[in-house]
């Protein structure tokens, strides 16, 4: 079975009623929608359910339409569950309309019927049901009533194969005519024995839709669908396309007029109530900034213990699996276990809290119908750089952690837009940068500036982040700014279950799928950093002093060293190309690897003695130009891999390794040469 | 039906209620918008417009946001009397 429906009308709330936990969330071939999948028991019935994309018709709009009617047509589900919002009928059944169109076994769910009835809407189901040609059951998600009546239906539908009739929607004759001429032609071609698949493709040519124009090869059948379209613009006059759609409302509001008697319409007054000060031209801001505010004091205070249980468990682990060798033992098996394995899956787990966190709070926003709001208010700012409102959400949960946010773009409906979004938002200063502006800063500059350097940061971050974004909508993502449409749902309380479901969705990719690549891009670098082992260290030295030698030696090191004449320019010695390299696992190894090639030992961003050291060794331009290249460049292994996911493509991953990393390259360049020359902080 | 009296659905004050008469965009949006119920003909409510930044239509009980953009493409005739 599949659920078709428009976005809010409840239908991954009845998705996660009817399948429980056991769902499968991935990814429909070569697009980046969203595919869940569940499987379920239903009296003695093994039953296979797919959440299609939330949509508000078949057309070729967006990609989230081509997917759901294209596993319609092409993967035949035995019947499809249509998810309407009762207390909205009329909008909700002109999906419904195409889906009877497509000549596919339907079963309507009037799900919120809880919300209808308190609207005063009182439907004559058995009517409706006969002049639909489908069966109707009202369902309220929320309080799982009507589920199992509704399986039941969908389950006696699937057996019987009873389909409502394409042809009971008719057009009026000039439409009629026009369609009858294109299917005869069609009908002669291969491919076309289905007269009910001839008919939709005939109405979908005369609405224009290029995705169905893309199949049709013969020209003859353009030039017809083109002669028709003119004929019908010269009787009706108006577009083929518009008619069409005007005779579906057509049809249902005969039906609804028929069998719906409504006493009053009343929705949306409380919402439109809240809606007064949520997006008040002068409060709407600042609530919408306190709620920002709170969503981050929550994720990092509340995730705060948590991590440092983590941490502690993960320190307790290395010590338990160390305690396996004799002290001072350097088996390569010990390092690799507890430097390489624990060290690397524990600095990925830690953040887990924070991450599970963040996505409970957006859920929460989500599912209440703010974040819908959100949009609305940022959409001017958005708005002048080529993106719009919706953008504005995942951009923020980058100054959190750049995966969640990249893992948020999916909201956005345009590829250009979710592209341009994704290969910028490496450019909001996430919360592991933090410790390297922690460590820098108090190292170089006296403390009255301390706050305004920090923020100083945070601001090129952002500027930058506008002005690439700009440069990405007017060179490669050319194209008109896509137009802002969105529905404003009315406010809900989000339900637990549905809340604690969306943050796990998105939480456990994490877990997943980043999980296993930087497990393996750890065990990597533990090796750079480890190899090769110098045999004769003068054991006379100090314990800092060896591992210093040590790690020179390594190839880490002596990548450092080669590329010492490349970073040159920006004032960068080896050490700190050296410390480079560790940051691309993890921003903030940066620090500790600075730690070591300074012989400092266990280096955290309070260390006093490395920032004794960094204030000898560099002037307040190079600490200034390495936080700068450390904000701009190449993005974390993980952000790489979620890119890559997100984008489903290497290159789009690769262009933004190297675009972030050349960026940070000539501007930090310009930085330190230009502030050599003039003599400002060396 | 006298398209002199028809404006741009941007022009509209917030409390409004509109009919709407001419859809001017590209095809695959005006069957979106279709789909969302802006259809000619179809009666809308102006319920929030701060002339700058998107507009909130409501649409047979239903709210949705348009970019001015959009909103300016869609001619309407405004036939209420009173404010509300
Ligand atoms: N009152 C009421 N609320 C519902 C019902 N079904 C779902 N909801 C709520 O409607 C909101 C949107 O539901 P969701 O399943 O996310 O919609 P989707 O976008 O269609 O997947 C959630 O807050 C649900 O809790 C229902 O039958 N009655």
């Amino acid at each position: 079975m599949a659920l078709a429906g428009n976005p809010n009308s409840g239908k991954t709330t009845l998705f996660n009623a009817m399948t429980g936990s056991r769902q499968h969330v991935g990814n429909y071939p070569g697009v980046t929608v969203e595919k869940k999948e569940g499987r379920f028991k239903h009296k003695d019935t093994e039953l296979n359910v797919v959440d299609l994309p939330g949509t508000y018709s078949l057309t070729a709009y967006s990609i989230e339409e081509v997917v759901a009617r294209n596993f319609i047509i092409n993967d035949k589900p035995d019947v499809v569950i249509h998810v309407v919002d009762a207390s909205n009928l009329e909008r909700n059944l002109y999906l419904g309309i195409q889906l009877i169109e497509l000549g596919v076994p339907v079963v309507f769910a009037f799900n919120m019927s809880d919300v209808a009835r308190a609207r005063g809407i009182h439907f004559d189901l058995d009517m409706l049901a006969s002049l639909l040609g489908a069966p109707i059951v009202p369902t309220v998600g929320q309080k799982n009533k009507g589920i199992d009546e509704l399986v039941d239906t969908a389950v006696r539908v699937a057996r019987s194969g009873t389909k409502p009739k394409p042809s009971d929607i008719h057009y009026g004759d000039d439409i009629e005519k026009a369609i009858e001429a294109i299917r005869r032609r069609i009908d002669g071609q291969s491919g076309f024995t289905d007269d009910i698949v001839a008919r939709w493709t005939a109405i979908k040519l005369l609405e224009n839709d290029a995705e169905v124009a893309k199949l049709i090869q013969d020209p003859d059948i353009h030039k017809a669908v083109e002669a028709e379209q003119a004929r019908i613009e010269k009787i009706l006059g108006d577009s083929a396309e518009m008619i069409i759609a005007d005779r579906r409302y057509g049809l249902i509001s005969g039906a609804c007029q028929k069998a719906v008697r409504s006493t009053c319409e009343t929705r949306h007054t409380n919402s439109d109530s809240i809606d007064e000060i949520v997006i008040h031209r002068v409060w709407g801001l600042p609530i919408f900034l306190g709620l920002m505010y709170l969503v981050f004091w929550l994720t990092f205070t509340v995730g705060g213990p948590p991590m440092d249980w983590i941490e502690g468990f993960f320190g307790w682990l290395g010590g338990k699996v160390a305690g396996w060798w004799p002290t001072g033992s350097d088996s390569i098996l010990q390092s690799l276990l507890v430097d390489g394995l624990i060290g690397g899956v524990g600095g990925v787990i830690v953040f887990l809290p924070n991450i599970l966190l963040l996505f409970l709070a957006i859920a929460f926003l989500e599912d209440s119908g703010y974040m819908a709001r959100a949009a609305f208010m940022m959409d001017r700012l958005m708005h002048k750089i080529g993106l719009h409102g919706k953008s504005f959400i995942p951009m923020l949960t980058g100054f959190g952690c750049s995966i969640p946010g990249i893992m948020a773009t999916r909201t956005l409906e345009n590829r250009r837009d979710r592209l341009t979004t994704m290969l910028v938002l490496p450019l909001m200063s996430c919360g592991a940068r933090l410790p390297i502006y922690a460590l820098i800063i108090p190292a170089f500059f006296p403390a009255a500036w301390h706050a305004t350097m920090l923020w100083m940061i945070y601001v090129i971050g952002i500027a930058l982040a506008i002005v690439s974004a700009k440069i990405l909508r007017s060179t490669l993502f050319k194209g008109e700014s896509v137009p802002f449409v969105m529905e404003l749902p009315p406010y809900r309380l989000p339900t637990l279950k549905g809340v604690l479901i969306h943050m796990w969705e998105r939480g456990g990719l994490y877990l997943k799928k980043a999980g296993t690549i930087i497990l393996g891009v750890s065990v990597i670098l533990w090796a750079l950093t480890s190899y090769p082992k110098t045999e004769t260290v003068d054991t006379t030295l100090s314990a800092e002093e060896q591992q210093f030698i040590q790690l020179s030696n390594t190839i880490a090191g002596r990548i450092g060293h080669a590329m010492e004449p490349l970073i040159k320019p920006m004032g960068f010695d080896w050490r700190i190309g050296t410390a480079m390299i560790g940051a691309f696992a993890a921003k903030e190894v940066f620090v500790a690897q600075l730690g070591i090639v300074y012989s400092v030992g266990e280096a955290d961003d309070e260390s006093e003695p490395l920032r004794d050291q960094l204030k000898a060794n560099y002037s307040p331009l190079v600490g200034f130009c390495i936080m700068l290249f450390m904000l701009i460049s190449a993005p974390c292994m993980a952000t790489i891999a979620v890119t890559k996911r997100e984008s489903n493509s290497w290159r789009w991953a690769l262009f933004q390794l190297g675009g972030l990393t050349l960026m940070a390259y000539v501007l930090t360049l310009i930085v330190y040469q230009t502030g050599s020359l003039l003599g400002i902080g060396i | 039906m006298n398209p002199a009296l028809w404006m741009p659905l941007g022009m509209v004050p917030t409390g409004r209620s509109v009919l709407l008469r001419r859809v001017q965009t590209g095809h695959g949006l005006s069957s979106r918008l279709a789909a969302m119920g802006l259809l000619p003909g179809m009666r809308v409510q102006v319920c929030h417009n701060d002339r700058n930044g998107p507009v909130i239509l409501g649409i047979n009980g239903s709210r949705v946001m348009l970019g001015r953009g959009t909103a300016n493409k869609l001619s309407v005739e405004d036939t209420s009397e009173t404010g509300i």
